[in-house]
């Protein structure tokens, strides 16, 4: 029986080609699209889970706000370890962390260093127990719980010391940041891809809480200082039970923050598998990305299943003999159904097949837009089942309405072809109709949705940040350097003829990364908190970056001397610059500084937010990074080379380099173009398959018309009074599908617009755009279908009826 | 083995209603050869279909073999036609996708016959139609004739005991009729009891009884005598 459905479904598939290559090629485009998806999906959401106790971990983070503001953080102010495991009761294990991103290495007896290392933690033993390593060598216990030892990863030991025993590299000495001496106590097998935390150098804490200045570096004893560094891993013995463990974190806030008027501290506990999707040096995925990535994918595969419904129901009338000759020959219809059922089914198969070798091209054509570490891995359980699963869902919902609507026929009718005056076919016509209205409904939304997204990138990168991002090149220099060697950088570079100013810094102007601090006022007795971002700089920090200075002086080199943005000036209750000059304030409770000058405001994050109030102050000693404005008309290449020779020079060990800052800014919005372009692919797609469809069917209705199109000419209609008799019907379904389309989008775009705190208004213009776009495509598919049939010698057409 | 009592089968317009049947009475007994003749639009393939189970919608009593039809369930129904009747049409209706072979295999595979059965019975029909040579063409590569040996064998594969032939030869030349009708004569003789309708005066010479139809009455029933 089933081989005798599958060979009428291959002959009706090689009968009418271009029926099968719609739907083989429209069902392969959806499954290729919802496969890969899914398997971003999986990837995103499988990391971490190796970790034993994955339910049970959790990280504390910290959220500030003021007002309307919210500062969310990964870290927690340092104290925070100490405090919860003295008053948190529950908790099994706790970890603290002190990431060091861009550690330099070197070697204690040579002066080889191997150049800044990426993943170097500082953390205490307490951190296996949670994250638990393959032990190669050394103490698990006792390897972390001294000042200066370091646990490395096979991976480290080898490119630090060659190919040596585990033995050998116990006791071994490095280098951290040129001034921290540690030895190696204990060796792990490398971290598994698949993890957030995947550090290979791992310091004792201890290293940094037992040096007074490293002390004050990471802020250990203040509470009012929140690190993204800094931050909190613990273990609890009732994860169930959160809201009792989030009143205890209340109970600390209360016991030890001071919270200001107006300013208030959470702290969340932030369940491992949320990890990977939360602000994460290494990697971060969004989830809003990948749940719009998984509606595009199943809108896509619907549109495709769609097609597959409207031209099976349209071609019903010729199906509808050979259904009612077998209904003659004894065949019940549920054989009937399950017949229409494996043809579809056949048809699946062969989409799959194709799906996988579209899945395969897109992975290669399209790496940017999947995870880099990502494979799939085909012959995976996961993978295969839902694969199949895939497949016969989309069987079912392609076939289940043409099989009743086609199985229902009376047989005496069907085989007589009397079926164009009963009522079943009737219903299959509005069906059809309203699937082609939601297909475009969808592509015309695809189609804004690009449209609006593009226009709003466009905007922000005209959009004034408030200062020059051009012509501006900045590198990385030593954390803690007491060699002196920066000065000495920063002179030899402002010697280069090209170069217009050089500035050192803490932090570059705008970045991803942020310090929030509080700033206090005295009033007599009194104390005003107020919350500040800080930056690290020079006397020609502002200067460097072309931020205008609107009254006062730069910083001269001087800790008590800071500068504000107007942002902090209106915070500090002043209406102009002016007014602000000379104020006095104390930084970290200890320095007295005062405000020399007021700065334009300018975005030092991306343009998602808000302008913050902001200090720049003046600390040498943490300067890590050098910021150099080259003279218009320099030649870009020409100059970093330059530059990265005479850095070279006094650093052999940096690699990284210069880089330019305005690329840096561009990145802001990686996401953003990302999005774009994922959504300007699913578009194409999604015109294609609906597109696709339109083209079949009608194809089909306008050769079911050939008649009454050659009457109609004989009678002396106009080819383009045909053509509007024939395209009116379909653009009254556009016109339905464009005004369906606007207000869903509309919604969703302002959501997303709402993100930034610069945008665009919506632009109207570009809705209408989209809706010609979809009206133009129409006219030309169908236009195509009527011309052909026009120009038909109408005798010749009307002899062979 | 058919009893028909008082069939009327109508159909409502806006202003009246328009009897496409009425009031036939009729009884076919196991054997018979019964050729329904009438101008067009009599109800000739009416009646056949209400007979063959395919068209359930008329007032009146259907007695098969004492078994009321009328008040069946669909699922009984559609069992008793598949084990009971065969049809074959004017236009012959073979599936156009499926060869000489399949075509004739098809019923037999909605009766869950065993594979080498099949065989045997396909193999069989070929055989004693002389169509062996074009088990494997498609419909359309055959003679209307030809269609219509296939659309038979198809039709008396399953082994019905009715055989209900709509202008089995209406679309056929003259020597391609008879070919045809001496083929159900044959089954008549083998115990098949056959029902055509057919406008061919000639053709109603092979069967045993005789009924005039007209505008949807029974108007003469007579017994023919070879
Ligand atoms: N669905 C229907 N609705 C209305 N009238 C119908 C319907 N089906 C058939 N009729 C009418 O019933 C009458 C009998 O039709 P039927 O097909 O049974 O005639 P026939 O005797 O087989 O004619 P022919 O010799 O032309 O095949 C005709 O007048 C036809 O118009
Ligand atoms: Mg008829």
């Amino acid at each position: 029986m089933l081989r005798n459905y599958l060979i009428i479904a291959w002959r009706n598939l090689l009968r009418n080609k271009l029926r099968a290559a719609i739907h083989i090629l429209g069902l392969a485009i959806g499954i290729a699209a919802c496969f890969v998806i899914y398997n971003m999906l999986s990837y995103e959401y499988g990391f971490n889970r190796d970790v034993p106790g994955y339910d049970k971990i959790f990280r504390i983070t910290t959220v500030t706000s003021h007002g309307e503001d919210r500062w969310p953080n990964v870290g927690v102010p340092f104290p925070m370890g100490d405090a919860v495991k003295d008053e948190v009761g529950g908790v099994e294990s706790l970890a603290r962390i002190f990431d060091n991103a861009n550690a330099m290495v070197g070697l204690a007896e040579r002066p080889t260093a191997f150049g800044r290392q990426r993943h170097v933690v500082y953390t205490e033993d307490k951190y296996f127990d949670i994250f638990p390593a393959k032990w190669l060598g050394g103490n698990p216990e006792k390897a972390l719980n001294r000042p200066n030892t370091v646990v490395l990863t096979q991976s480290s030991v080898n490119k630090y010391f060659g190919e040596i025993s585990v033995q050998e590299a116990l006791g071994k000495e490095l280098i951290y940041n040129d001034s921290i001496s540690v030895q190696v106590t204990g060796i792990i097998e490398d971290i598994k891809e698949n993890n957030d935390l995947i550090y290979t150098d791992y310091i004792s804490l201890s290293t940094l809480t037992s040096s007074t200045s490293a002390r004050k570096f990471i802020n250990a004893e203040n509470w009012d200082n929140v690190n993204s560094a800094s931050q909190l891993y613990v273990q609890l013995s009732h994860p169930q039970q959160l809201s009792s463990y989030e009143t205890s974190l209340d109970q600390i806030i209360d016991k030890y923050l001071n919270n200001e008027e107006g300013w208030s501290t959470e702290f969340f506990i932030e369940p491992l598998s949320d990890l990977h999707f939360t602000v994460n040096p290494n990697h971060t995925a969004n989830k809003f990305t990948l749940m719009g990535l998984s509606i595009m994918a199943v809108f896509i595969l619907m549109i495709a299943c769609m097609n597959f419904i409207n031209l099976e129901t349209a071609q019903a009338i010729v199906r509808a003999k050979e259904i009612g000759i077998r209904k003659t020959l004894g065949s019940s219809r549920f054989q009937l159904m399950l017949q229409f059922f494996s043809e579809t089914l056949v048809i699946a198969l062969l989409a799959l097949m194709l799906a996988l070798l579209l899945t395969e091209f897109s992975v290669h054509y399209f790496a940017e837009m999947i995870p880099a570490d990502m494979e799939i891995n085909y012959l995976s359980t996961g993978n295969i089942l839902f694969l199949l699963g895939l497949v016969v869902l989309v069987t079912l919902l392609s076939a289940i309405y043409p099989a009743l609507m086609l199985t229902g026929y009376n047989p005496v009718k069907a085989i007589k072809n009397q079926l164009k005056d009963i009522h079943q076919n009737r219903w299959g016509y509005f069906v059809r109709k309203n699937l082609t209205v939601l297909q475009f409904t969808l592509s015309i939304g695809f189609i804004i949705g690009v449209l609006v997204i593009s226009h709003q990138l466009k905007y922000l990168a005209n959009e004034s940040m408030g200062f020059n991002k051009e012509l501006v090149l900045y590198a990385d220099t030593p954390f803690l350097d007491e060699s002196g060697r920066n000065d000495q950088l920063k002179e030899s570079l402002e010697r280069l003829s090209f170069v217009k100013s050089v500035s050192l810094s803490g932090d570059i102007l705008a970045s991803r990364s942020l310090f929030t601090t509080t700033i206090e006022r005295h009033k007599g007795e009194e104390i005003e908190e107020l919350g500040i971002q800080a930056k690290n700089g020079d006397s020609l920090f502002v200067d460097t970056y072309e931020v205008p200075l609107l009254v006062g002086k730069r910083i001269e080199n001087d800790s008590t001397e800071i500068l504000i943005n107007e942002t902090f000036m209106k915070d500090l209750g002043y209406d102009f610059p002016a007014d602000a000059i000379g104020e006095q304030l104390v930084l970290y409770g200890e320095r007295n500084v005062e405000v020399v000058g007021v700065v334009k405001d300018f975005n030092s994050r991306s343009l998602y937010e808000q302008i913050r109030p902001l200090v720049i102050f003046y600390e040498p000693e943490y300067f890590t990074k050098i910021n150099v404005k080259l003279q218009a008309n320099t030649n870009l290449q020409e100059a970093k080379s330059l530059l990265d020779k005479e850095m070279k020079e006094l650093y052999p060990e940096e690699d990284s380099g210069f880089r330019f800052f305005d690329e840096l800014v561009a990145n802001f919005y990686q996401s953003e173009q990302k999005l774009q372009e994922v959504l300007s692919f699913a578009t194409v797609l999604a015109i294609l398959i609906s597109g696709m469809g339109l083209f079949g069917l009608s194809a089909f209705t306008i050769a079911q018309r050939t008649k009454e199109i050659s009457i109609r000419k004989v009678l002396g209609a106009s080819a383009s009074q045909i053509l509007v008799l024939i395209s009116r019907e379909y653009m009254v379904l556009i016109l339905i599908a464009f005004v369906l389309a606007v207000v869903p989008t509309w919604l969703l775009l302002e959501e997303w617009l709402k993100q930034f705190a610069y945008r665009t208004p919506m632009p109207i213009s570009l809705y209408l755009l989209a809706g010609f776009l979809a009206f133009l495509l129409c006219v030309v598919i169908v236009g195509l279908h009527s011309l052909r049939t026009i120009n038909r010698n109408p005798s010749e057409v009307l002899k062979s009826e | 083995m058919i009893k028909l009592s008082n069939i009327d089968k109508y159909v409502d317009s806006k202003f009246q209603r328009v009897f496409i049947l009425k009031g036939i009475d009729l009884e076919i007994e196991q054997g018979e050869f019964v050729t329904l003749m009438g101008p067009s639009g009599a109800g000739k393939s009416t009646l056949l279909n209400i007979i063959g189970l395919l068209d359930d919608d008329y007032v009146g009593d259907y007695e098969f073999e004492g078994e009321m039809v009328n008040k069946m369930k669909e699922k009984q129904r559609h069992a008793l036609h598949k084990k009971e009747f065969g049809n074959i049409f004017q236009a012959y209706h073979l599936i156009d996708e499926l060869t000489v072979y399949e075509n004739i295999e098809t019923p037999l595979l909605y009766r869950s016959v065993s594979s080498s059965e099949r065989k045997s019975i396909v193999a069989e029909l070929l055989d004693r139609f002389n169509m062996v040579a074009k088990k494997d063409l498609f419909p359309a590569q055959l003679s209307g004739g030809q269609q219509q040996l296939v659309g038979i064998a198809r039709a008396i594969a399953g082994k019905p005991r009715v055989l209900l032939a709509d202008e089995p030869t209406g679309n056929l030349h003259s020597n391609q009729a008879k070919q045809i009708m001496e083929v159900f004569a044959e089954l008549n003789r083998e115990g098949t009891t056959i029902i055509q309708a057919t406008h061919a005066e000639e053709n109603a010479a092979y069967g045993n009884r005789l009924l005039e139809i007209v505008d949807g009455k029974i108007e003469e029933d007579k017994i023919l005598i070879k």
